[in-house]
This record gives structure tokens, sequence and C-alpha cells, in this order.
């Protein structure tokens, strides 16, 4: 997290009282700010903190101790052998799966890659259609009392409902598997978005609304100025909760509908009883989640004004 | 004899109110906040609103903001009726209420767009932004964005803004109320230099009687409410520039700031009213 | 009056003659200041002449500071007798001149006393501001902050009186220090304020404030009497008494007949009134002078109008 520059009062006082030259030239330069940011007539820089090794170790070394535990686990549960795998056998079979992630044998049988960038897509379309849909409508609802009133016992009506009980729906609809998986993606994660930019909208604060008015700005303005950046941190955790739900209810879809993807995968070699795979599925799945999860992290930290 | 309203020229009177009385509709019945207010405020005038909490005087601040509108009496800024809120009066903010998204420049640029953009090229939108973070001492932190700088930098920024419209009157609801002492006793002394060198008519709402008396030419003091209204007005005789310092020492300065604190805090003790 | 000074030393009342064309003397209360009471008892005064003449021609209180240089006819009588400072007030039944009620106060070093003047046009705005003002031996500062005052209706003692319509009367309004010089050495005991709403011919409101410190009663007792409905009794409403303090509203079986004693007198012409034995006074005036061993009383009339708002009495 970025520090504000001017917290100490010491620095702040050496700036008001910088002569206006040594102001203009800490201006001539557009400064990204930063933790260390001292004018360049002022104090001499601070020196670099030691490497703090406590704060790493914290970071990487605890959680590859997690995993390391959880290994050790499995290894000790699995040494007698049985129908679950070691982690030994896991990991070789995960090998040959990488090896070639992007072979295409025939409708049914490709890489893990192609499984992965499949359900990919269908999430991305899925959840393309919800922002699109949802998030206009967030704003209506949050801007206009009427509309929040008629809507606002619809969306908790149907917030609850497991994705899975609209699978049915989109395959009577749609008729097949692809459009059916992406209508179920649509559906469960469009909610958070319409929620969470409605509240985002509600939320805006009295006094930017109070600039607006006092400066007359047109309603463009106030909805491109103000409304939207200042909504921009709700919309964004909606996405990022509608994400996390879309990769989790795609998988579960791709299983019950066939198809191309890592959750028909899943299903299939459950069929070839091959557990190590399914391991592996695991393992993928989680950290295609994390990555997504991530990603928007970092977009949402941009908007992230505090 | 002394002259308080003096019977202006019409055109040195900025602002008119004129039996102004604000009434609140509540789940309670009515509430009355405001009555038969009536006040001129001349050209380049510095008016303070003073009064205890629930006087009303912000409510009497966001009158002449147009952010609310009368129930009774109008509102005249130079002669014309007052129609809701506008760039003519620039208001400053507890808050400063800048936009997080936008940095300092941006900020005061978003009111000089507003007021000048039709006229006037964006080189020019932003020269005009500059220099009026310049007024304000804040040339060096432009590029900044308001999570970046002070809260006392931060009310500059804010006044910068309002100035920068070119306001014919400067509305401050109690600009300094969120600074700590220092900062604020700063702010005070350069918003007199910048209501010197730019002549700004002025209205700011305060509870702090030193700085009333330090900046106004006038002090209006308010009775307590329900149905508060104007209970006092003070010429405030001091020379300027004025010197906080030197005015510590100034009888006349004690003088007035006791008059004040009595208004405030001593309001007709064991009044016997004849009737 | 007694030795214990008040602020106010002398009260005279001037009705214009048969022709109207001279203010004769009616009625005066000079207490210790004999002289000045004889001279004044055989003058009289034309439209514009003097302090009563003044009040008369222009129909509106005047104040006098200083009597000497000024249109004052009895300025060494004045000083001698240690008055300071004086105040005529014109009596209007409508626009019909009833009488003039000239009061003399008197101050020194150990009796700090004020007499301000306020006035609201209400043409010209909301504002009632000092016209003039007598400060005598009180504080600068006190003058300096009331010239720059401005009250609005019902704020102030002058404020409540405008508003009101009667008098006003303030045991302690609480600007003691402000009202001394610097130099006196004596703490503020007493810091009395009396306000009055005068009638004036014109559209203006005009109040009348009398300020005492330093234990210097302005009078040594008022009260405040209203009439009825009718016009025919006034009331006791309450007042306040050097001696012994708040005075109470009077119970409803002791009123004043209208011509009955100096306040029936007062009330019935219009014209203020002066009775010089207060104990022998009626009703609960004589009560009140008897008890407090008060020797005369002063009935004042409060017009507005033309209609009779209230009778003030005072006691010396």
């Amino acid at each position: 997290m970025v520090s504000a520059v001017f917290h100490s009062p010491r620095d702040a006082a050496a700036l008001l009282d910088a002569p206006p030259a040594a102001g203009a030239a800490a201006t001539a330069t557009r400064s990204h700010p930063s933790a260390q940011a001292v004018p360049a007539t002022q104090k001499p820089p601070l020196a670099r903190d030691p490497i703090d090794w406590r704060r790493h170790a914290g970071r990487v070394l605890a959680p590859m101790a997690g995993l390391a535990l959880l290994i050790g686990i499995w290894g000790l549960m699995t040494t007698k052998g049985g129908a679950f795998p070691t982690p030994a056998a896991t990991f070789e079979a995960a090998v040959k799966l990488f090896s070639d992630p992007f072979y295409r044998k025939g409708p049914n049988d490709q890489g893990i890659g192609w499984n992965i960038l499949n359900s990919l897509e269908r999430v991305a379309l899925g959840f393309g259609l919800a922002a699109i849909v949802g998030i206009p409508l967030g704003f209506a609802i949050g801007r206009f009392k009427t509309l929040n009133a008629m809507f606002s016992p619809l969306i908790s009506l149907l917030k609850p409902v497991s994705p899975l009980a609209w699978l049915p729906i989109g395959l009577l609809v749609f008729k097949a598997a692809n459009p059916a998986a992406i209508w179920t993606i649509f559906i469960c994660s469009i909610w958070p978005m319409v929620i969470n930019t409605a509240v985002g909208v509600q939320r805006v604060p009295e006094d930017y609304l109070n600039v607006a008015r006092v400066l007359k700005l047109s309603e463009w303005k106030v909805a491109t100025r103000i409304l939207l950046p200042s909504v921009m941190p709700y919309l964004l955790t909606g996405v990022r909760l509608s994400v996390g739900t879309a990769w989790l209810v795609i998988v579960a879809a791709e299983m019950l509908t066939g198809g191309v993807g890592i959750g028909f995968w899943v299903w299939d070699e459950w069929n070839n009883l091959n557990v190590a795979h399914i391991i592996i599925a695991i393992f993928v799945i989680g950290i295609v989640g994390l990555l997504l999860e991530w990603m928007l992290m970092a977009v949402a930290r941009r908007f992230d004004y505090s | 004899m002394p002259v308080i309203n003096s019977p202006a020229v019409n055109t040195r009177r900025t602002l008119q109110i004129q039996d102004a009385g604000m009434v609140f509709p509540t789940k309670r019945g009515p509430f009355v906040a405001l009555r038969d207010i009536n006040l001129d405020v001349q050209r380049g005038e510095f008016v303070t609103l003073i009064g205890h909490s629930g006087c009303g005087k912000s409510t009497l601040l966001n009158l002449v903001a147009g952010l609310t509108t009368p129930t009774s009496g109008v509102l005249l800024l130079e002669e014309r009726e007052l129609k809701g809120p506008g760039p003519d009066r620039g208001v400053v903010f507890q808050n400063h209420s800048l936009l997080p998204w936008l940095s300092c420049q941006d900020n005061v640029l978003l009111a000089v767009e507003r007021v000048f953009g039709e006229t006037e090229s964006k080189a020019q939108l932003q020269q005009r932004a500059l220099a009026a973070l310049e007024l304000v001492g804040m040339s060096h932190a432009v590029a900044k964005r308001p999570h970046e700088i002070s809260g006392g930098m931060k009310q500059r920024v804010g006044i910068a803004r309002a100035l920068a419209m070119e306001p014919k009157m400067l509305l401050m609801d109690e600009p300094f109320g969120a600074l700590d002492a220092l900062t604020r006793a700063r702010l005070q002394d350069e918003l007199m230099k910048i209501v010197e060198t730019t002549g700004a008519t002025v209205m700011m709402v305060t509870h702090d009687v030193d700085e009333a008396v330090l900046l106004s030419d006038r002090i209006v003091m308010m009775t307590n409410g329900p149905a508060a209204t104007i209970g006092e007005v003070l010429r405030v005789d001091l020379p300027r520039p004025r010197e906080r310092v030197e005015l510590a020492e100034n009888r006349a300065y004690v003088q007035y700031r006791k008059e004040v604190i009595d208004f405030l805090y001593k309001r007709h003790s064991h009044v016997e009213k004849a009737a | 009056m007694q030795a214990n000074k008040c602020f106010i030393r002398a009260v005279e009342v001037w009705v214009p003659g048969n022709d109207r064309s001279l203010l004769e003397f009616s009625a005066g209360l000079y207490g210790s200041a004999r002289r000045f009471g004889a001279l004044s008892r055989q003058m009289c005064f034309g439209l514009g002449e003097g302090l009563p003449g003044q009040a008369w021609q222009s129909g509106r209180p005047v104040v006098l500071k200083q009597f000497e240089g000024a249109n004052f006819k009895r300025t060494q009588a004045a000083l001698a007798e240690g008055l300071t400072c004086g105040i005529a007030l014109p009596i209007f039944a409508g626009d019909y001149l009833t009488a003039v009620l000239v009061i003399f106060c008197g101050d020194d070093e150990a009796h700090a006393g004020a007499i301000e003047l306020w006035s609201n046009d209400p043409a010209e705005s909301k504002d009632m501001t000092l016209e003039d003002g007598y400060y005598g031996s009180t504080a600068d500062a006190f003058e300096f902050i009331s010239r720059r005052t401005a009250f609005r209706k019902g704020t102030g003692l002058p404020g409540m009186a405008w508003e009101s319509g009667l008098p006003v009367f303030v045991e302690d309004l609480g600007k003691g220090e402000r009202f001394l010089r610097s130099d006196s050495a004596v703490k503020v005991g007493i810091n009395r304020g009396f306000a009055i709403p005068c009638a004036t011919r014109g559209r203006s409101h005009v109040v009348m404030a009398f300020l005492s410190a330093m234990a210097t009663p302005i009078v040594r007792r008022f009260e405040t009497w209203q009439p009825d409905a009718d016009g025919e009794r006034l009331y006791r409403v309450g007042g306040f008494c050097e001696a012994t303090g708040t005075v109470p509203e009077g119970p409803g079986s002791a009123f004043i007949e209208r011509g009955q004693g100096t306040l029936g007198r007062a009330m019935f012409t219009g014209v203020p009134a002066i009775g010089e034995s207060a104990a022998s006074e009626p009703g609960l005036v004589g009560q009140a002078a008897g008890a407090a061993a008060l020797d005369a009383v002063v009935a004042l009339p409060v017009l507005r109008d033309g209609r009779l708002q209230a009778v003030v009495a005072w006691y010396f």
C-alpha cells in the first residue's frame, strides 16, 4: 500500500517552508508518489532498510510449510497403497500430462491446456454477459428508488438458488451443453455484480454529490466523473465475487453436461478410475481460480484511492 | 450615527437575504430551522455566522449556496433571485470533498471547466487551475492525489477549487473545523491574504470565537434553535492586515471577543421581563 | 430621594401650555437637587428651546451628554448638583404630544451609569443601532462595542424592549468588567439594565436604555403595571426592588382604578405623573413604598399607537 507522502509533520513543514524555486523544481517532474519522495533540495535520502528476513519468511516459507505438511500427511496415508495414489505417483502423472498440454487426438481427447482454455472461454462469455447486463442494471437500481423496490425482492428470491438448479432450464431452452453452461455462469455470476453496483451507487458520499450540485455538473458528467469512479471499488468487488463463483460453477456444470473442459475431464477421468488425474485436476482448478483472483485484485488495487 | 448596514448603492450589495425562513417537514411534524432572516452583505465584505450547534447557521449557508430552497422569503445575489446552486457561489465544505480519484489539479480543473470550458481552450483552463493552486500555496503538489496530502493541504485545494471559478461569493462552512490548531491558524492567515488579494466577498460559518473576530468585518450572531434567527450583528473595526499576535493584546480585540462570548454563553441571565 | 444615590437623580414632566406654544412645568422630583428643582419650576420652553423644547421639536428622544455649550438653560445649577447627563422623552398619544419627560442622571467615580438611545428605522433595515449615548464614568470599551453592535428584535436589552413593546429590566447584564474604566479598583457588584420603548412621531422604533454598575441602582424600585382589556384597571405584572429583590405579580384583587393615585392619573391622562409621597398612595403602591421606605413615585405611561401598553412605576 502506498503511504501518503506528507503524513510526517516534519516533511510537511519542510515542504511548506521550501522556497518557491525548490517547490517548482519538485513539481517539474510529475513524480509518482512513493514512500521515499523527498524534494531534491531537502534532506539526504533515507538509508535503505536491511532485508527483512522475517517478513519474507512469513510470506513464503509459512505457506510452503503448510503445503509440505499436507503432502506429508497425504503420503503417510497412502503408504499402504490402495485406490488413492501416492504423492509420488501423482507427480509422475502430472509431469506426463503437462509435457504435452496442447495435443489433439480427437474431439473428446485433448490436452489439459485446451481443457482449461475451453472452460475459461465459457466463463468469460457467461461472465461478460453478466457484466453487460448486471452492471447497468445495478446502476439503475441504485440510482432510482422505484426500481430498487421493484427488483430487490426478486433478486433476494433468486440469489440463493444453486446455479446447478438453473442448468436444466438452460438445457431445455438452448438444447446444447455449451450454451447451457454459459447460461448457468451468467445467472449465478450476475447477482453479486448487480447488488454490489447498486450498493456502490447508493453509497456515493453525499459530499461528492454536493460538489456536483455546487458545480452544477450535467447528468452525464455526474455519471462519468463522479458516480463511476466512486462506484468502481464496489463494482470490482462484485466482479471478484462473480469470477470466483463462475469458475466454481463451470466445473460442476461441465461435469453434468459433458463437452470439452476441465470439469468434463474430471468426470471423464473418474469414469476411467484415474484418481491421480482427478487430484491433479483439483490442483489445476484451484490454481487457475487463484490466478483469476490475483489478477482482479491487482486491478482493484489500481482503483483504490485510500 | 454608527453605520452598520450602509444604505448602499445597489451594486455594492452582493447578497440580500429578505425575510428568509426554513421549515423542514419531519416525521414529528414541521421543524422550523430558521425564521425572519434579514441580512445584506456588501461586496468585499467578510461576514461570519456564529452560534451554537443547531442554530441553523449551516442551514443558512446552504440557503445562500442554493443547496436548499427557503420555505419563505427570498435571497438575491447581485439583485437576482437565487435559484439553486451554481458556480457563482464557490463553496468550501468542512471536509474538503475533493474527488479522490483526481489529482489536485484535476479537481480544480473540474470546476474551472464547468465555468470557463465553453469559451477557453484546454491550455487556458489548465493555466487557471494552476494559478488557483499557486494562490493557495499548493503549486508543489498539483499532481498529487488527495490521499497523498495532509488535511490542511486538502482544504487549501478546496479553497482553490472554489476561487478558481471566480465566484461572486465564497461560502465556507467551518472550513478549518477538522484541522489541528496550528494548521488552522496558518490557514486563517493565508485566507486573509487570499481574500485581500482577490477582494472576495466571503460568508463563513464558524463556532470559533477567535476565528470570527480575527477574520470578519462583521460577525452575525445567531440565536439558539429551533426557529433560530439573527440576534446581534457586530461590526469589527480592527485595521487590516490583522496580525494574530499583535491582536491578542489589542483592547478592542479583547472586547469584541468578550461581546461574542457574552452573546453565546451568557445570554440574558436573570432576565426580569416586565411582561 | 434617599441619600444613597441612584443613577437617576431628577425627573421632570413638561406639558404643552393651553395654546400649545410653550412647554410648562407640570411636575418634578428632584431629591437632593433642590436648587435645581427650584430653578426648573419657574421655567418654560418654546419649541426647540432647551432640552425639553428639542425633544418636542424633533419628536424623538434627545440625549444631553454635556451641559456646557449645549442648548441647555440650566447648566450651572445642574453641574452644581452633580447632574451629569439628561434625556428628554416626548410622550405621544398618536401624533399628539402629551408631555415631555426629562430625566437627569448623575454619575461619578463611585457610581457608574450610562444612557443609551437605540433606534430602528424599519424602512432601512431590521437592525436596532445606537443612535446616541451617554457613558460618563463608564469604560470606553463599553461605548466602543455598543456603537458597533446592531440588535435584532428580541435580542439584547434594547431588542427585547423593542419586541415586547414593554419595559424590560435585567438584573445582571453580565457586562460588568467591561462597564468600568480599567483603572477602577472596585470590583463590579451590580450591573443593572433597564430599557423602555419610546413612542416617536414617525415610523422609527426607539428604545431608551439605562445601565448602571458599581452598586448604583438606577431607581430604588421599579414596577410594571398593565391595563386590562377595557383599559379601566391597572394590574401589577412584576418588577424589581433593590431592597427586596424581584417583585411578584400582584394579586388579582389588587388593582388600581383609572384615575386613582399617581399611577391611575398617568393612566388616565397619558401624561407622566409624580407622587411625592409614595407611602400615601393607594393600594399596593403605598404598601410597597411604606415597606421599603421609599419616598416618591413616578408613573410613566408607555403608549403605542395611542393605546396604553403599560404604566411603569419608578420609586425613589
